[in-house]
């Protein structure tokens, strides 16, 4: 236990790190504020627009709607905020920066998501709970004690679940070992598909986002279980077992790639 | 004109050597037409007609801002900004044709091939799951005469952002500005027409609808024949206008760049 303790104080330590050199680019943080504020407010009003046309879509109201969104929106700021180094990992094992983390006396994986921060996942965060407070004031939810653990829970599980997703896509990297790799860029696109309700896709893509690319566990399955639908219980409780499970599917990506991993020479 | 040729050539070949990156970015962007799709689809499960669309016309319309959308979507930005920041800029500006010409010429190519193959998968689709019926053959050829426009627009408007690399180091910032700006302004998200009232009036006249909405609505049917024409004159007045501002902007970030060493 005094170990996990350790490395918590030096994530956060590293974290600081981070934060520090970013300081030295002020200017773009601003605007990187800025741009993400803009998408927000164009992504709100495509959904306000599809809205204001018609009541509902696949039977979920705009307020339930906001519920999927926060969610994914709050799971993506997470990963840019906490574990942005998940992102460059083709960048690390094509330069060869993986080398570093391997001497030091520290998990690998720890360094590597620690190795970036990107301060931008901060205002999604922030953002995203803004929306979730507005969908849930406007839904009318019958609120008890199980709820709201299930509710705090959900959103952190539901982030990690999406950690996994772009680190497993990321890692692809030590077997393909080119200097880019667009599998992270594709899973997060297809996070498109969480803003609307799982029920208006067709059985094939349902499979696909239920249990290969499990995006219906990250805001669809939560969501519903704080609105109350009906017949999604086996999703509400598999959200848990899900999350273990990749993981535990990441952590052997990571072993996996570390092996066939062969540093570049110097 | 050879020298354009190596250009567009040269452009092609690019494109195919940085397929990874299209295919990603069509993928991406198939992505949002599938989600579309199936939210229309359920929509229109409850209602027969919204605001002038049926499913009918729905459909074709999310098939053709796809391949409105897909063709030319990467943007060069980064490129100027790549070239600003290491300097290697210098070596076009050494070029004997403007760095409009140079940019144009090689974005041609890299567009040629993605339309192509765009055009190929856009157009099995729409068969696959319209039939062949209710496409008229004046209309296609309108749409595309009318994509070729939108085209113009689109590098225009990208031309006019990669200047303000010149200004700051963030392209990624400019790049994501510009999409998000020009994805939700060109109807590539939702049909302009189902905007709310004073959104749409600003939406219909900036030149960002000429690169998604009126080409689809030139093929779905939404425009009668006169307003065809009449958009086709529009899209043809925001080239020119584009045009323009682009010259003067170019006047003014060109005599900033400072390169270092050399």
């Amino acid at each position: 236990m005094g170990r996990y303790r350790k490395y918590f104080k030096i994530y956060r330590k590293m974290q600081e790190m981070n934060i520090k050199s970013l300081m030295y680019y002020r200017a773009d943080f601003l605007m990187m504020t800025f741009f993400t504020l803009l998408s927000q407010v164009s992504n709100l009003a495509v959904i306000g627009i599809i809205y204001t046309n018609i009541p509902t879509v696949g039977g979920w109201s705009v307020w339930e709607i906001l519920l999927l969104y926060g969610y994914l929106l709050f799971s993506e700021g997470w990963v840019n905020f906490f574990f942005q180094g998940s992102w460059k990992i083709a960048q690390m094992v094509n330069k060869s920066e993986i080398d570093r983390f391997l001497v030091r006396p520290l998990p690998a994986g720890m360094q590597m998501v620690a190795s970036r921060i990107d301060f931008d996942g901060l205002n999604k965060m922030i953002i995203a709970l803004g929306i979730l407070s507005v969908g849930i004031k406007n839904c009318k939810i019958n609120w008890t004690i199980i709820k709201i653990l299930y509710f705090v829970a959900s959103l952190l599980t539901a982030s990690m679940i999406r950690f996994c997703m772009i680190w497993m896509a990321s890692c692809m990297s030590f077997w393909m070992q080119g200097p880019k790799n667009s599998l992270n860029y594709l899973v997060l696109s297809v996070g498109e598909m969480a803003k609307y309700p799982l029920i208006i896709y067709p059985g094939l893509l349902k499979g696909i986002f239920g249990y290969i690319i499990p995006y219906a566990y990250i805001s669809y399955y939560p969501a519903g279980f704080l609105l109350g639908k009906r017949d999604m219980l086996p999703g509400y409780l598999l959200l848990f077992p899900v999350c273990i499970g990749m993981l535990w599917l990441s952590a052997v990506c990571l072993k996996r790639g570390l092996g066939k991993y062969e540093s570049a020479g110097n | 004109m050879r020298k354009y040729l190596a250009l567009i050539k040269g452009g092609f070949l690019e494109g195919i050597a940085y397929k990874e990156n299209f295919l990603t970015g069509l993928l991406a962007n198939f992505v949002q037409v599938v989600v579309f799709y199936y939210v229309w689809k359920s929509i229109f499960l409850y209602h027969t007609e919204i605001n002038g669309y049926t499913w009918e016309i729905m459909k074709k319309y999310v098939i053709v801002s796809f391949l409105c959308n897909s063709t030319f979507s990467f943007g060069f930005e980064m490129q100027t900004a790549n070239s600003i920041i290491s300097g290697n800029i210098i070596t076009d500006l050494l070029k004997p044709l403007s760095y409009r010409s140079l940019t144009f010429f090689k974005a041609v190519g890299t567009a040629g091939m993605e339309f192509l193959i765009t055009f190929l998968w856009c157009g099995t689709f729409l068969v696959m799951c319209n039939g062949m019926q209710n496409i008229e053959v004046w209309r296609v050829l309108l749409l595309l005469f009318s994509i070729l426009l939108g085209m113009g627009i689109k590098f225009n408007i990208q031309y006019i952002f990669s200047m303000f690399c010149f200004y700051t180091d963030n392209a990624y910032g400019v790049v994501k500005g510009r999409e998000v700006l020009t994805n939700f302004c060109s109807g590539a998200l939702v049909p302009l027409a189902l905007f709310p009232g004073f959104l749409q009036k600003i939406v219909t006249v900036m030149p960002f609808s000429g690169i998604v909405y009126i080409p689809c609505s030139i093929f779905d049917g939404i425009f009668c024949w006169q307003k065809c024409w009449e958009a086709l004159l529009f899209q043809s007045v925001w080239n020119v206008i584009l045009f323009a501002f682009g010259s003067i902007l170019w006047k003014k970030a060109s005599s900033v760049i400072a390169l270092y060493g050399g």
